[in-house]
């Protein structure tokens, strides 16, 4: 193994990070295709899971193993149309495969078809579907929660499911859709700072958006639905190459973002029970890692003219009786299929077919993950063509052979599997009476974190390896819910534009919660939605996903965009 | 038996044995002037030879020297240990007759010196950010708990459409 560094010229790194970064409209027509590409590949996945799961229109249901596949295929068929001249753009891909999370799990569930399980969902299911394109490393993510109905009924002619979905996972999917929408108006007003002072809420500002202000909000609108947001949440900066697809496995210079992980619950459990002369943590790393910009801070300020990937999850907590800390675990089942390339390490392998493999990755996967089906010579599938189990089966067969090679390719480091992961709930009493006599010294180094969020509860000194030992005592959570939203501020046209997300294509599902936002933020969020709905200047406009025609695209909406 | 004079006579034998007799006759003498010790007179014998664990000192120390006796002048001679030693006893016999006056007090119901008390307990170690910390936490989960046992108020929020 070795660890290459790449030396990049001042003037390069200029040109990679700034220049090609300002979002001028060769740039926004880039995002624009990439998020439409999203838009169109969810909107035909839920049409699927609606056909198959709700209007009964298949024989039988959708697995996960096949949506992912579908997905795949549409993702690689739209961006195969779009971008076709090899001078105007050089890579593009997909930037997130297709990733099915059903309840508890969190993120990076993406069965391949060598996995013997048949999952289906089930009536009650909480389901989260995750994607991403890019062009030209112009990278648009998108993630939405659908609920998988019982048989519905008929209503004017039409099934319709009998009521809507309750509980916490109701509770869980209403807060994290009414946050991602405070959130990009929040983003928003980075391009309309004038209107910043409109609203009494972030008057005492100095008519800037910074990080801290984002999570104030978000955070009081889980606290008010009885949620919490899973670590892992983000609302970050995105940057052409750079969405957070490599993040554990290269730091990321100049990020900027917030992020939630296990620390902000211990935090705020402490400002709850403080009265004492208690330091409470105040989320700044230590004075030995600030050197690096890589560690992500609040302390930032929103500008116009940058792209922002909205990314919540919510969980909800009501069911559980005791207070209780909600981390993620490495799940067993299903195992990761999902890997990414690091670039940093180069080795000479020995067998065939993990050289092909690697050589595949790096001419057309490049920095974003990528699946073993991926590389198969049968993907993507063509569903219009009736011979579909036979793609099928051609595909499983291809896998086989790659997958050997696949494995030199973990062993050797030069592909690391993106974890699947689940939300746990563990109790606080546990934790506490817990003996912990490596202290935070003990070093999970299988786990992927971004650089100094590697101390999960540092108050109480708990570092992820004793965190994973306590992982017996939680009890999985009901459900998660999560809306990835990439939005682009453009300063030029004053304009929000939402690549991916939105009503047109993410309509959230029909859910009821028991809560309501609580008083503290409902003024904010009633201005908020205001701002958005009833204000001319502020323009915020969404993607739109091209017309699905029973799977197929229509030719005139075929992409014209380059 | 071989003569005294023959050729192969066992000198060194009767040599051996010459040389016991000589030295047992010697050992009885002595024991005859010796006195007797303690193991083989009895325990209660005190006109025995001093115990090898005796005390061999010069002088033992019996408490402050009385006032007339004051002046006297000694010639016997205290080793600094010993006398490290004696002042030592002397204190613990002190502590012990104090804890024993406490301990009838208590006994008897009176009241006691609120001095001794604290010198009894035990010493506490100081709380350190640990654990303040997790008895915020602590306090903390238990508000939580009280918070939950409230009802919700309001109608609650509805998204969404009745469409699939």
């Amino acid at each position: 193994m070795q660890l290459s560094k790449l030396a990049v010229h001042p003037d390069d790194a200029d040109i990679l990070l700034k220049e090609r970064n300002t979002l001028d409209p060769v740039v926004i027509d880039k995002y624009r295709a990439a998020g439409k590409i999203a838009q169109t590949t969810l909107k035909y996945i839920i049409q699927l899971i609606n056909d198959s799961y709700h209007l009964q229109k298949t024989e039988q249901p959708y697995t996960v193993t096949e949506l992912c596949l579908l997905g795949d295929s549409m993702l690689a068929k739209l961006l195969a149309q779009s971008y076709t001249k090899k001078d105007k753009v050089r890579e593009k891909g997909i930037s997130h495969p297709v990733s099915i999370d059903v309840n508890e799990y969190v993120n990076n569930v993406s069965p391949e078809l060598y996995s013997d399980d048949v999952k289906t969902f089930a009536a009650g299911d909480v389901v989260t579907i995750s994607l991403g394109a890019q062009i030209d490393g112009y990278t648009a993510l998108a993630s939405h929660t659908i609920v998988i109905y019982p048989p519905g009924v008929l209503i004017d002619n039409e099934l319709k499911p009998e009521g809507p979905l309750l509980g916490s996972k109701a509770d869980a999917i209403v807060a994290c859709s009414i946050a991602t929408r405070a959130v990009i108006a929040l983003l928003g007003l980075a391009v309309h700072p004038e209107m910043i002072a409109w609203i009494p809420e972030l008057q005492n500002q100095s008519n800037i958006i910074t990080g801290s202000m984002i999570r104030s909000v978000v955070d009081e609108i889980a606290r008010s639905f009885q949620c919490v947001v899973v670590p892992g949440s983000k609302v970050r900066r995105v940057r052409r190459f750079l969405a957070g697809q490599a993040e554990g496995v290269v730091a990321e210079r100049e990020f900027k973002g917030v992020v939630w992980d296990e620390s902000n619950q211990e935090e705020d459990l402490l400002k709850k029970g403080s009265g004492s002369d208690l330091i409470v943590h105040d989320g700044r790393p230590a004075s030995s890692t600030d050197v690096s910009s890589a560690v992500p801070t609040d302390d930032f300020v929103v500008e116009a003219g940058e792209v922002y990937n909205v990314d919540l999850t919510f969980c909800g907590v009501s069911e559980f009786e005791e207070q209780g800390l909600i981390t993620l675990e490495l799940a067993d089942e299903p195992v990761s299929t999902v890997f990414i390339r690091d670039i940093a390490i180069t080795h000479a392998l020995r067998l065939n077919s993990a050289r092909d493999l690697i050589n595949y990755v790096d001419r057309n996967c490049s920095v974003y993950p990528f699946k073993l089906s991926h590389t198969c010579e049968a993907f993507p599938l063509k569903p219009e063509q009736d011979n579909l189990p036979e793609q099928i089966a051609a595909i499983k067969k291809e896998l086989n052979a790659r997958k050997i090679g696949l494995h030199e390719l973990t062993n050797r480091y030069l592909a690391r599997p993106k974890p699947v992961q689940l939300a746990k709930h563990i109790p606080f009493s546990t934790i506490l009476s817990a003996s912990n006599p490596t202290g935070k010294h003990g070093v999970d180094a299988s786990k992927l974190t971004l650089p100094g969020k590697e101390l999960p509860l540092p108050a109480l000194g708990v570092s992820a390896l004793k965190l994973k030992s306590l992982f017996k005592f939680g009890a999985a959570a009901t459900a998660t819910a999560r809306e990835s939203s990439t939005v682009l501020l453009n300063s030029v046209t004053k304009e929000i534009i939402k690549l991916t997300g939105g009503d047109a294509t993410a309509r959230p599902s029909w859910v009821h919660s028991k809560y309501q936002v609580s008083d503290q933020v409902a003024g904010l969020l009633t201005a908020l939605s205001k701002l958005v709905d009833e204000t001319a200047e502020f323009k915020v406009s969404e993607v739109q996903p091209m017309n699905l025609d029973a799977g197929q695209i229509s030719s005139e909406e075929k992409m014209q965009l380059d | 038996m071989a003569s005294k004079n023959s050729i192969n006579k066992p000198k060194g034998k009767i040599h051996a044995a010459a040389h016991s007799k000589r030295l047992n006759q010697k050992r009885a003498a002595r024991a005859k002037l010796a006195a007797p010790t303690r193991s083989s007179h009895g325990r209660y014998n005190l006109q025995t030879v001093a115990r090898p664990t005796d005390s061999k000192a010069m002088a033992l120390y019996t408490g402050a020297p009385r006032e007339q006796s004051g002046t006297t002048v000694t010639t016997s001679i205290l080793s600094k240990k010993r006398a490290k030693k004696i002042e030592r006893n002397a204190r613990y016999i002190a502590q012990r007759k104090a804890q024993l006056e406490a301990s009838r007090a208590a006994e008897s119901g009176m009241e006691m010196d609120v001095q001794t008390i604290a010198k009894r307990e035990k010493e506490v170690k100081p709380e350190t950010n640990l654990d303040k910390v997790k008895k915020v936490l602590y306090r903390a989960i238990e508000e939580a708990a009280k918070e939950k046992s409230l009802g919700v108020a309001g109608e609650g929020t509805t998204l969404g459409v009745q469409a699939f």
